[in-house]
């Protein structure tokens, strides 16, 4: 049942004109993507057995206050803060003391809520990164004042929501960077009609991919076919079900009508394969009631745990938690919530102890934005930097991982440079940068990495490493990169040249990968009518009524 | 028509599969009222019994039939929702109330072309409701779309200016107290509209010719429409909009003052050029043959300077073929022949009474050319598109005479199904829409080189929940949506039956090998299988309409 092969145009002979007189100096990524995926057989081979790596993004939807999650409690540090957030101060008593080991003795205080992530930190697994946020550059509070390179529409959340999904702040694109991290390295997995990249919070940009997509699942499983079962017999749903897999079997002339078959019939199988895939996987790990985060990283853990038969050897997962958008009501609101996340994140750790996977799979945090240090009386409003954290078993845990120049967080004394008013912090730490981090551990090459975080190049590359992960990646990333890849944000034919200062919502532009991808799309359409305008006859009918 | 390419294609998939596999083609030769039902499908949201009996006392004259289109007066979705506020049926217009009026308007409406080709425009000047400024600005979003509907027969210049000044997608896309430059700040205008507005509204990223080809250097590399310092330029044009505060004089308490006075927020009428927030220097427009003011002199008024590099967008070469692509693509087909787009953009240069972005007339060149009319295309292996999913079931609601329950705004598909289609109407994930008019679906598609936006769309997820909204649907209901199946329930051969679907869904043009599939379904179902409180009939109405719905056949638009 497959689709015809031999199409009079084939991919590589068409590609191959492409790359002769489109491609040029414009860099057309999807063209270039597309021969990556082409050259996907050679690096399965060179993959080998047993080396599965997974990264779990756990997005605190709304903003968390982070500075209230993760603390200074050095005394004059705490004094600062306790005087910064007036009414939103934790009493220093309540916190939950660690000592980190590179803050030269600096000590600082999780949320009372969070005793089982204190211990993770405390155990070496878990580690934090202070005041990251969206950045176009390595910013200053002169450049802010002036207005030079801010992201779109910062403080708003759905530009910031996007801005840490994509890692493109200075333009509003729906292609997250580890959608883009799939389109990449899917080639390491075995065909499948499941996603490397799974949600189980509905559709998302972070794991939207210029080819990949989001596989999306509930905390109990993928969603059937309704009506469809093949193992009905003599009832009226054996003759839907037969109905359905007749007409999706067939063979159709249309290009379009058989494309549509063919993902149809790929959903189905999808379905079939992950719930097969996870029939009989079971925890004894016990999952918190009540406890989303508990239960969907559970489901996280269990689709890990059957990666053998969803022939993955890396996979990508996205969590949500929402509520934290806490303008009112802040100290018991945000208590209730990093509860929920320290006790999810302690039984996603306890199944990938169960699994025996605590060392392939690495959880980060991510956030809107953090919230102003100041108080509006009950709550805080939206800011920029902010706390987060990384687990696993690869991660160089019990650190604080940050912008060096601030001793890896910020100092509460001493916010003038960083302060935009407020409390509303500049980012030590790009998003990129933490991406930069969890993706080479992830296998993204360094070349690849143009294309997953294309601003990286041009803007952070001089940038050491955070440092977050102590282990370095075991299995090249697919060696299927052209030699030749140009590098996104630093093409010639740039018409909005991302070296050149932007200001408001300027940046990017045509010159943006987001952009190139289609453009590589309507080149090879181009090519295409071109060769079709020579190749046919004038029309020879007339138009008119069909009826006529 | 049938292009040479295409004939080889099918030759070649002949070959590959005269090993024993059957390939399935459209059926080709339509009754009257197939053809009738073909072009409801493209003109509205899908076909009726009823319009369909319309075009055929119109003797099938689809000329006629959009002339009469043309004369209807809008219908309007904003109203809807004022007027439940009003009443006290509800107590605020939130976005859930506004996404049921457009459906009702969508659905319901009398003048549905207009509100066909107004959702076609809603996807290429997009604005969304999943953003918060939009979603929580009372009628806002209606009012928007309600613009696109007044503006779908007008000029494409009128249209560009009513999205440039609509207080919507001012905050959309930020020109909506867009601040002038201020070098004691070093602080220069937001580029956002400017960009988009080039990029997506009117004149696209690559030079262009006539017909939607791309120029291209002595080394074949594409030659791009604009660099950034245009984008500077036209970004200071697009600066001092405010609220319309209806004070002949001054806005608000603004009076004396250069920054942006306070003033109530205004959501539905246009925008209000605040003088002292707009860049008075002269600004360089687009310098190409016969454009009429290229650069504006400094000291003309906001208004003025809208005005004028609005003109400077719609007449540039680029904009008449980008913008008729797009809307053959919406309605018709996602790869039109380059002289399909060179029919359809003439027409857009020039109506015939030398006017230009007649947009009625650009309707008609879509819809009437011979491309989207003649019956061979149907069997053409390249032509068509993929229904997109919002319109795959206002197509199975207006083809099966539905029901809505009784209530206040009560055209509601539920968030379920809001959420579950890939796509809702002005709730675009951003600015470039549910999908990009360039995207390549792998496989067959792909490997042609063509594109097909809607598959962006369409994948493992939307490839279950999609069908899932056809069968609850078709056996129940659908937030508050229910169809009425009396006429197919009477229909006791089943052959009949198919037909009667066959002619609604997929007017007629059903595979014969897909028909034999769906009749000897129908057919197998006895009174045994029939659930309790229902009818051999209706169980395989239900049955036959599912299985249309999901078919190849009905997916693909042709």
């Amino acid at each position: 049942m497959s689709t015809p092969s031999s199409p009079p145009i084939s991919r590589r002979e068409f590609l191959g004109q492409a790359s002769c007189k489109a491609v040029g100096s414009t860099a057309l990524f999807s063209t270039l993507l597309t021969l990556r995926l082409a050259n996907a057989l050679s690096a399965q081979t060179v993959s080998s057995n047993g080396d599965y790596k997974a990264l779990v993004c756990l997005f605190l939807a709304g903003g968390n206050d982070s500075f209230n999650m993760l603390v200074p409690t050095t005394a004059g540090e705490y004094a600062a803060y306790a005087k910064a957030r007036s009414g939103l101060a934790i009493a220093s008593d309540s916190l939950l003391s660690i000592t980190p080991s590179n803050l030269g003795g600096r000590t600082l205080g999780l949320h009372p809520s969070m005793p089982e992530m204190r211990d993770l930190f405390t155990q070496g697994k878990l580690g934090f990164v202070s005041n990251v946020g969206s950045l176009i550059r390595p910013l200053t509070l002169a450049d802010y004042k002036a207005g030079k390179s801010l992201p779109v529409s910062l403080y708003s959340h759905a530009d910031q929501v996007k801005q840490w999904q994509t890692c493109i702040p200075d333009q509003r694109t729906a292609v997250g960077w580890g959608g883009r991290a799939a389109d990449i390295i899917a080639s390491l997995n075995d065909p499948s009609q499941v996603s490397m990249n799974i949600s189980l919070s509905g559709q998302n940009v972070f794991l939207t991919g210029q080819k990949a997509f989001t596989y999306s699942v509930g905390s109990s499983g993928a969603t059937a076919l309704t009506g469809y079962d093949t193992t009905a017999v003599n009832n009226l749903t054996a003759q839907r079900t037969k109905g359905v897999d007749g007409m999706l079997g067939q063979q159709y002339r249309s290009l379009f009508e058989q494309t549509y078959a063919n993902t149809s019939r790929g959903a189905i199988d999808s379905y079939k394969q992950f719930t097969d895939a996870l029939s009989g996987v079971t925890l004894s790990t016990v999952i918190p009631g009540g406890n989303s985060v508990a239960s969907n990283l559970a489901m996280v853990a269990r689709t890990i745990s059957a990666r053998a038969k969803l022939g993955a050897r890396r996979q990508v997962f996205f969590v949500l938690l929402g509520g934290f958008d806490l303008h009112d009501n802040l100290l018991a609101g945000q208590t209730a919530l990093l509860k929920t996340v320290s006790q999810g994140v302690n039984t996603f750790w306890s199944a990938l102890g169960e699994i025996g996977m605590q060392d392939q799979v690495t959880l980060f945090s991510a956030s809107d934005f953090g919230r102003t240090l100041t108080s509006n009386g009950d709550g805080s409003d939206h800011a920029w930097g902010g706390n987060h954290f990384v687990l696993g078993g690869a991660v160089k845990g019990g650190q604080i991982f940050g912008d060096k120049a601030s001793g890896y967080y910020p100092d509460m004394q001493n916010l003038s440079a960083l302060d935009t008013g407020s409390g509303r912090l500049i980012p030590g730490v790009a998003v990129d940068e933490y991406a930069r981090d969890l993706l080479t551990w992830f296998g993204i090459s360094s070349t690849d990495l143009n294309y997953v975080l294309p601003a990286f190049s041009s803007r952070f590359a001089g940038r050491n490493a955070l440092g977050i992960m102590g282990q370095a990646s075991s299995t090249p990333a697919p060696t299927t990169t052209p030699a030749s890849t140009p590098a996104p944000t630093t093409t010639s034919s740039g018409s909005s040249g991302s070296g050149s200062g932007s200001s408001g919502g300027g940046g990017g532009g045509a010159t943006s990968p987001v952009f190139l991808a289609a453009l590589g799309a309507a080149a090879l359409l181009r090519l295409r009518q071109k060769r079709l305008a020579a190749a046919k006859s004038p029309p020879s009918e007339t138009g008119g009524p069909p009826t006529a | 028509m049938i292009r040479s390419i295409s004939l080889l294609l099918a030759s070649a998939i002949l070959l590959v599969l005269s090993a024993g596999a059957q390939v399935v083609q459209p059926n080709a030769a339509l009754t009257p009222d197939g053809f009738a039902a073909r072009f409801l499908g493209q003109a509205t949201f899908g076909p009726t019994a009823a319009g369909i009996t319309e075009l055929k006392n119109l003797g099938y004259d689809f000329n006629a039939w959009i002339d009469r289109e043309a004369a209807k007066s809008p219908t309007y979705s904003a109203p809807l929702v004022v007027a439940a506020r009003s009443s006290g049926g509800i107590t605020s217009i939130t976005n859930a109330f506004n996404r049921r009026a457009r459906n009702e308007v969508m659905i319901s409406g009398n003048d549905q072309l207009r509100q066909r080709v107004a959702y076609a425009l809603s996807q290429i000047f997009v604005i969304s409701d999943n953003n918060s400024a939009i979603a929580n600005a009372n009628e806002g979003s209606s009012s928007y779309y309600d613009m696109l509907v007044r503006d779908s027969f007008g000029t494409f210049r009128q249209l560009l200016l009513d999205v440039t000044y609509h207080p919507m997608m001012g905050r959309y896309l930020n020109q909506y107290h867009n601040r002038k430059a201020d070098p004691s700040k070093n602080t220069s205008a937001d580029e956002n509209y400017a960009r988009e507005v080039e990029q997506l509204f009117s004149v696209g990223l690559y030079l262009l010719n006539a017909d939607g080809t791309s120029q291209t250097d002595g080394t074949g590399r594409a030659l791009e429409t604009y660099t950034n310092a245009q984008i500077t330029e036209f970004a200071k044009v697009f600066t001092g909009f405010t609220d319309e505060d209806h004070n002949a004089n001054a806005v608000g308490t603004g009076t004396g003052r250069t920054d942006f006075p306070s003033a109530a927020q205004n959501y539905t009428e246009p925008m209000k050029m605040w003088q002292g927030q707009h860049d008075p220097n002269t600004k360089s427009l687009y310098h190409y043959a016969g454009a009429r003011k290229p650069d504006l002199p400094a000291g003309q008024s906001g208004d003025q300077d809208v005005s004028d590099a609005i003109d400077n967008l719609v007449e540039h070469p680029n904009t008449a073929p980008f913008i008729s692509r797009q809307l053959i693509q919406r309605l018709v087909t996602s790869n039109p022949s380059n002289a399909y787009v060179a029919r359809v953009s003439g027409v857009f240069v020039n109506n015939g009474r030398s006017q230009r972005g007649d947009m009625l007339a650009v309707i008609k060149a879509v819809l009437l050319d011979q491309e989207a009319r003649q019956a061979p295309f149907i069997v053409d292996p390249e032509h068509g598109k993929l229904r997109e999913p919002y319109l795959r079931v206002t197509e199975l609601l207006r083809a099966f005479n539905y029901k809505v329950a009784a209530g206040v705004l009560p055209y509601d598909l539920g968030s379920t199904t809001e959420g579950t289609l890939g796509q809702f109407p002005l709730a675009a994930p951003s600015v470039f829409n549910f999908y990009t008019p360039d995207y390549q679906p792998q496989g067959p598609i792909g490997d042609a080189g063509l594109v097909g936006p809607e598959f962006q769309i369409q994948n493992a997820v939307f490839g279950i929940a999609t069908p899932n909204v056809y069968y609850n649907l078709t056996n129940t209901t659908v937030g508050n949506f229910s169809l009425d199946l009396t006429t197919q329930a009477a229909l006791t051969d089943p052959a009949a039956l198919v037909d009667n679907v066959d002619l609604m869904l997929t007017s007629g043009t059903l595979s014969s090998a897909t028909k034999t599939k769906v009749v000897a379904a129908v057919t197998a179902v006895t009174q045994a299988m029939v659930p309790s409180g229902s009818t051999l009939g209706l169980t395989r109405s239900r049955l036959a309409i599912y299985l249309v719905a999901i078919s190849p056949d009905f997916a693909i638009q042709k």
